[in-house]
């Protein structure tokens, strides 16, 4: 029985002595972060991780998809590519021949000749057509096949800057001079003669433009450069690069939250065990 | 700056804040690229070269190539040679030949001496790559100096330069392929 005006013993009270002490005393816990941060490196590498895999995929069947023959050839994916010509394309025709030059290929009807840039003016002989470029004349034959290039050495004189079809022959205007070579283009005649330097006309017809489009960029990207391209993130250029450190950096946090979670619940599961 | 957005996202329970962060460190780090472009570099022209050889230009000769010329050309330059007839200048007991050889993807524009059936220059006259140039160096072409056709290479081991292997192997095969023309046209 308690006496009346006297106050009861101080009482310490130690942790885990009773539910209520536990509330106000308890030790705070310690924040968990793996939890947290294991759930958003997921949701956050889950996009980049599923776009790897499926285009991973699609490269490893490169074969069975015939990634290799397929080709892309839409704008949208040339112009990313740098593939799509730039400027004006011009034309010269010479006895039902076309060449044409666009952005620095030169089509021999639809054929790309190699290594030809900087076309400037094409005429005709008897055996089949002079080309002049930036430095150097090619002589096609009739069937487009290339006979021989010529330099400076082949010239009667320099700078070239000039063809014209005369008398059955090709005339090499020359230093202001115009010129007639043999049949084997060694010896040169000067001829007192003013002719018109052949030209170039501009291409406008759509359809031309976009067989020309196609063909300069031979024929589009194969389907499995794209797809390498897109599984390395190559469009997006440096911005891509750091962006897959990222991913690789959080997916390598993510798998190391996930051993720690992983670690966590096993020792729960034998510490549950362990009371049984 | 990925440590910190690590960080971010371990101390940080606010989901915008780190998409936010994220975010603007993407945008920091920008998008440039850089590209290299190859332009022609022209160590000799041809009428320099042959002044250098013969004194002065000799006359143009020509070789018109035969079918088995042709087939033996296809099998030095792994490659189908496309043109029907070739220039070459003779004097002083010497042939020159210029000769153009794809490397990666341009002409490497060679000039090549021959006499008595060795290498006597071979000298890159236009470059036009953007990758191994080490190639028009002396260093380099010293190597071909009385260097003979042993079948359709030649006849010694020439040295590569780390990232030019295909000019390397373009000048290779023009070397091979002026001592078989000269050998035609000595015939």
């Amino acid at each position: 029985m308690s006496s009346q005006g006297k106050q009861p013993d101080q009482v310490e009270f130690a942790v885990g002595c009773s539910p209520v002490c536990d509330v106000v005393r308890k030790p705070k816990r310690r924040k968990r972060k793996s939890r947290p941060a294991h759930r958003l490196l997921g949701a956050f590498t889950a996009l980049p991780l599923v776009w790897v895999l499926i285009t991973g995929f699609f490269l490893n069947h490169a074969e069975d998809f015939k990634l290799d023959t397929t080709k892309v050839s839409h704008p949208w994916v040339l112009a990313a590519y740098g593939m799509l010509p730039e400027g004006q394309a011009y034309r010269a025709e010479h006895q039902g021949v076309v060449v044409t030059e666009w952005d620095g290929v030169v089509f021999y009807h639809t054929r790309v000749l190699e290594n030809t840039t900087g076309l400037r003016a094409v005429a005709g002989d008897t055996t089949g057509l002079a080309l002049l470029l930036d430095d150097t004349i090619i002589r096609l034959d009739s069937a487009g096949e290339e006979i021989e290039r010529l330099d400076e050495l082949s010239f009667p004189a320099m700078p070239v800057d000039g063809l014209a079809s005369y008398e059955g022959k090709v005339a090499l205007l020359a230093a202001g001079d115009w010129y007639l070579p043999d049949a084997d283009w060694v010896e040169y005649d000067k001829v007192d003669v003013v002719l018109e330097p052949a030209g170039l006309e501009l291409v406008n017809d759509t359809a031309s433009l976009e067989f020309l489009q196609r063909e300069w960029s031979g024929g589009g990207v194969s389907m499995s450069r794209l797809m390498l391209d897109l599984h390395a993130g190559n469009f997006l250029g440096a911005f891509a690069k750091y962006f897959y450190d990222l991913v690789i950096v959080c997916t390598l946090v993510l798998i190391g939250t996930g051993l720690v979670l992983q670690w966590r619940s096993s020792g729960r599961g034998r510490a549950s065990n362990a009371k049984l | 700056m990925i440590m910190g957005i690590i960080t971010s996202l371990l101390f940080k329970n606010s989901v915008r804040s780190f998409f936010g962060r994220a975010v603007f460190s993407f945008l920091v780090l920008g998008c440039f690229s850089m590209t290299a472009e190859a332009a022609a570099k022209v160590y000799e022209k041809p009428s320099s070269f042959m002044k250098r050889q013969f004194g002065a230009v000799p006359k143009t000769q020509v070789l018109v190539l035969s079918k088995e010329q042709h087939k033996q050309l296809k099998s030095i330059l792994k490659h189908r040679f496309k043109e029907k007839q070739v220039r070459y200048w003779k004097g002083a007991g010497k042939t020159a030949w210029i000769l153009n050889e794809t490397g990666k993807s341009e002409f490497i524009t060679t000039g090549v001496v021959v006499k008595g059936g060795k290498i006597h220059e071979i000298k890159v006259l236009v470059y036009r790559e953007s990758h191994g140039w080490e190639v028009s160096k002396s260093f380099f072409t010293q190597q071909f100096k009385g260097a003979q056709l042993d079948g359709r290479k030649l006849d010694r081991r020439i040295d590569g330069i780390v990232g030019a292997t295909l000019s390397v192997n373009a000048m290779k095969k023009v070397g091979a392929a002026a001592l078989y023309l000269s050998s035609q046209v000595e015939k």
